[in-house]
C-alpha cells in the first residue's frame, strides 16, 4: 500500500509517500517527504499568522505534492490512499489540506484517511526507528503542543499528560520575543543558552496541584506549565533593565537568562516523562516534535535514557518537525485498521486524539 | 469539451457541467453544511445528473473570488487535488465575471454593467464591464474594488455611463442607493454561478488559458486583516471610523 500524506495544521506545506514493507520489524518505508516552510513569511510578524498561513498553503500545495510524487518516483495511480491531517491547528490552514485530500483521492477512487497530527508525530518514531518496546511513554513537544502519551501497544493512544497553558516551544519564542532575539525562538535560544550560565537567574519549577493534594496518584496525571517560567524570565529582564538603566541587556545576561530558561523548560520536560516512565513501567521512551530538536533536551534524554536503562528514541529533524511522512504512516496504520474517513470529512481544529484519551489513565500495572 | 465547475464564493455555492455551450446539470449546494463536508459529494451528485464521468472531464473551472477568505480557498483546494489526480488543466474565473455573464447572457442587453457583491462588515466588491456587440468573454475595466457601498457608487459616478446595469446580491441590497442618482438601474438577476462560471472558463480554455492547478489563485481584492492593520498604525493609511 503506497500513502500520500498531506499535513497543513500550521505554518508547512508538507507532502510525503509511505509504503508499507512486508518487515514486521519496520513496517514502513519512506519514498519521499517533502515540506515547504513558511518561516520566512512568519519571522517578519514575529509569530504564525493564521490568514497568512492559508493564503501560503493554497499557493504550495500542488508544486509540493507534485514533487512528493516525482521524488518518490510513483504515478498518481499507484497512491493507494491519501492520509490528511484532520487536526488539531488553524483550521484555515487545515481546510486546505482536507479538502485537497478529499477531492484527490475521490478523483483516484481511493479512501482518505483523517490523521490526529499528534498521533503523526508519536507514528514518526516508529517510521524512524521500527517497532519500539512497549508499552512506551512519548513526549511529543513542539510550537503548538507539549502532551504526553503512553502507546500501551502500536497504535493505541492515552494522553496522560499535557501542558496547561503554553506549548514548550510557544515558551520559548515568548522568551525570544521578550528579549528581542527574534523568531522562531527555540534554535535562537538553544544557540546562546551553550554559552550561558544557568545558575546565575534561576527559575522556578510550576508545581501543579492535583485535586487531592494528599493522594496525588490517586488521580495521576503527568501535566506541564510554561507561563509561570516565561513571566520569571520577563521579571528578570525588566529587573536588570531598571538596574542597568538600559533597554538592551549585555550579551552574557542575555545568555544566562536563555541558559536558565532552556535548564529550567528541559528539566521540566524530563522530569515529568521519566516519572510517567517509572509510573506506568515503561519499556522505552520516544520524544517527537519540533523541540526534540534542542540539543540540550536530546542530550540529556538519552543520558538519563541510559542511567535508568530504558531506551530513548529521538526521530531525525526532518521527521520530528511537522512533516507529511508522520501522517502518512499514521494513515497507514489507521487503514490497516479499517479507519478511513467519511465522505463528510472536516478539519477539527480542536480535535482530541481518540475517545479514551480524556479518561483518566490507568493505574500503574 | 467536457468541464466542471465550482463555485465557494457564497455559503450554499454550486456546481456545473457543460458539454460544449450546453448546460448538462447545475445545482445549488446545501448551505447548512460547510463547503468542506459537502465536497467533493456535490461534485459527485451533479456528474451523476448529468450522465458524465469523472475521467470524461477535460477542464476543471473554479470562482476565484472574491467572498469570505476561507470558502475561496477550500473550492481552489478541492479544484487543485481534482486537476491534478485526474491530470487534467484548471482555470480560475471570478465570480464577478460570471455575474455581470450571466445577468447579460442570453439575450444582450445593457453595454455597461457593474456587479456588486456582499463583502462583509458593511462593504461591497465591485467591479464594471463594458460588452460591445461581440463581446463573449466578460474582462472588467479595472481591478475590482472593495469598499462602503456609498463610497463605490461615490468614486465610479463620475465616468460609469448612465443606463449602466448594477446586478448582483449587494445591489439588490442597495438598489435605493444605486437608483437615487437616476441614472442606473438595477437587475434583478440572481443565478447559480457555477454554469456562468463553466461556460467562461471553457470560452478561456479555448483562447488557451487554461493550465495546472498550480497557479490558481483566489482573488481576494481585499488584503489580510494584519497587513491593514499595520499601514494604519504606520499611518500610511487613515483610520476608518
Amino acid at each position: 500500500m503506497l500513502m500520500l500524506g498531506i499535513e497543513t495544521s500550521c505554518d508547512e506545506t508538507a507532502a510525503a509517500l509511505v509504503e508499507s514493507t512486508a518487515d514486521l520489524e519496520r513496517p514502513w518505508r519512506i519514498r519521499s517527504n517533502v515540506v515547504a516552510s513558511q518561516v520566512e513569511i512568519h519571522r517578519e510578524w514575529g509569530g504564525v499568522v493564521p490568514e497568512l498561513a492559508s493564503r501560503q498553503h493554497v499557493r504550495d500545495i500542488c508544486g509540493v505534492v507534485e514533487r512528493a510524487l516525482a521524488e518518490g518516483g510513483a504515478a498518481w495511480r499507484e497512491v493507494g490512499a491519501v492520509a490528511v491531517t484532520e487536526g488539531p491547528g488553524l483550521v484555515g490552514s487545515l481546510l486546505v489540506g482536507v479538502s485537497f485530500a478529499k477531492s484527490a483521492a475521490w478523483a483516484l477512487d481511493v479512501p482518505v484517511v483523517p490523521v490526529h497530527h499528534l498521533a503523526g508525530h508519536i507514528e514518526s518514531i516508529w517510521l524512524a526507528h521500527g517497532n519500539v518496546p512497549l508499552p512506551a511513554i512519548i513526549l511529543v513537544v513542539s510550537g503548538g503542543h507539549t502532551s504526553l502519551y503512553l502507546v500501551p501497544k502500536a497504535g493505541e493512544y492515552r494522553l496522560v499528560g499535557r501542558t496547561r497553558d503554553d506549548a514548550a516551544g510557544e515558551a520559548y519564542d515568548k522568551v525570544a520575543k521578550l528579549m528581542g532575539l527574534g523568531y522562531p525562538g527555540g534554535p535562537l535560544v538553544d544557540a546562546l543558552s551553550v554559552e550561558g550560565q544557568a545558575a546565575r537567574f534561576p527559575l522556578p519549577f510550576t508545581r501543579l496541584t492535583h485535586p487531592d493534594r494528599n493522594a496525588p496518584d490517586r488521580d495521576h496525571r503527568f501535566d506541564f506549565s510554561f507561563s509561570g517560567v516565561k513571566t520569571a524570565v520577563l521579571r528578570h529582564v525588566r529587573l536588570r533593565q531598571q538596574e542597568l538603566g538600559v533597554t538592551a541587556l549585555p550579551d552574557q545576561d542575555v545568555r544566562d537568562l536563555c541558559a536558565s530558561f532552556q535548564y529550567t523548560v528541559v528539566e521540566t520536560l524530563l522530569r515529568r516523562t521519566f516519572k510517567a516512565a517509572r509510573w506506568f513501567e515503561a519499556a522505552s521512551i520516544g520524544i517527537a516534535g519540533g523541540v526534540s530538536a534542542n540539543r540540550l533536551l536530546r542530550a540529556e534524554a538519552v543520558r538519563r535514557g541510559a542511567q535508568a536503562r530504558v531506551p530513548v528514541f529521538v526521530p531525525p529533524l526532518a521527521l520530528s518537525t511537522d512533516n507529511a511522512a508522520m501522517i502518512a504512516a499514521a494513515g497507514l496504520r489507521a487503514h490497516a485498521a479499517g479507519r478511513i474517513g467519511a465522505p463528510d470529512l472536516n478539519a477539527v481544529p480542536n480535535l482530541v486524539l481518540h475517545a479514551n484519551s480524556e479518561e483518566r489513565p490507568p493505574p500503574r500495572p | 469539451m467536457r468541464a466542471l465547475a465550482l463555485d465557494t464564493t457564497t455559503p450554499a455555492g454550486s456546481v456545473a457541467v457543460i458539454e460544449d455551450a450546453r448546460l448538462l446539470a447545475e445545482l445549488e449546494g446545501d448551505r447548512t453544511r460547510t463547503h468542506t463536508e459537502r465536497l467533493p459529494a456535490e461534485i459527485a451528485q451533479v456528474l451523476a445528473q448529468a450522465g458524465v464521468a469523472r475521467q470524461d472531464l477535460d477542464l476543471l473551472v473554479v470562482a476565484t473570488g472574491p467572498g469570505a477568505f476561507t470558502g475561496l480557498r477550500i473550492g481552489l483546494a478541492v479544484v487543485q487535488g481534482l486537476a491534478m489526480a485526474l491530470d487534467r488543466p484548471a482555470i480560475g474565473v471570478s465570480a464577478l465575471d460570471a455575474l455581470a455573464w450571466s445577468a447579460r447572457a442570453p439575450e444582450g442587453g445593457a453595454a455597461s454593467m457593474a456587479v456588486w457583491m456582499e463583502a462583509s462588515r458593511g462593504e461591497v466588491f465591485g467591479a464594471t464591464y463594458t460588452f460591445g456587440p461581440d463581446t463573449r468573454d466578460p474582462v472588467p475595466d479595472a481591478a475590482p474594488v472593495v469598499g462602503p457601498p456609498a463610497q463605490v457608487l461615490a468614486d465610479w459616478a463620475a465616468w460609469l455611463p448612465a443606463g449602466t446595469v448594477f446586478v448582483g446580491d449587494a445591489a439588490r441590497r442597495h438598489a435605493d442607493l444605486i437608483g437615487a442618482s437616476g441614472r442606473f438601474t438595477v437587475h434583478p438577476a440572481h443565478p447559480l454561478l457555477a454554469g456562468a462560471l463553466a461556460h467562461i472558463g471553457r470560452l478561456r480554455a479555448l483562447a488557451g488559458q487554461a493550465g495546472p492547478p498550480h497557479a490558481l489563485q483566489p482573488l481576494y481584492v481585499r488584503r489580510p486583516d494584519v497587513e491593514l492593520e499595520r499601514e494604519r498604525r504606520a499611518q500610511l493609511v487613515p483610520p476608518t471610523p
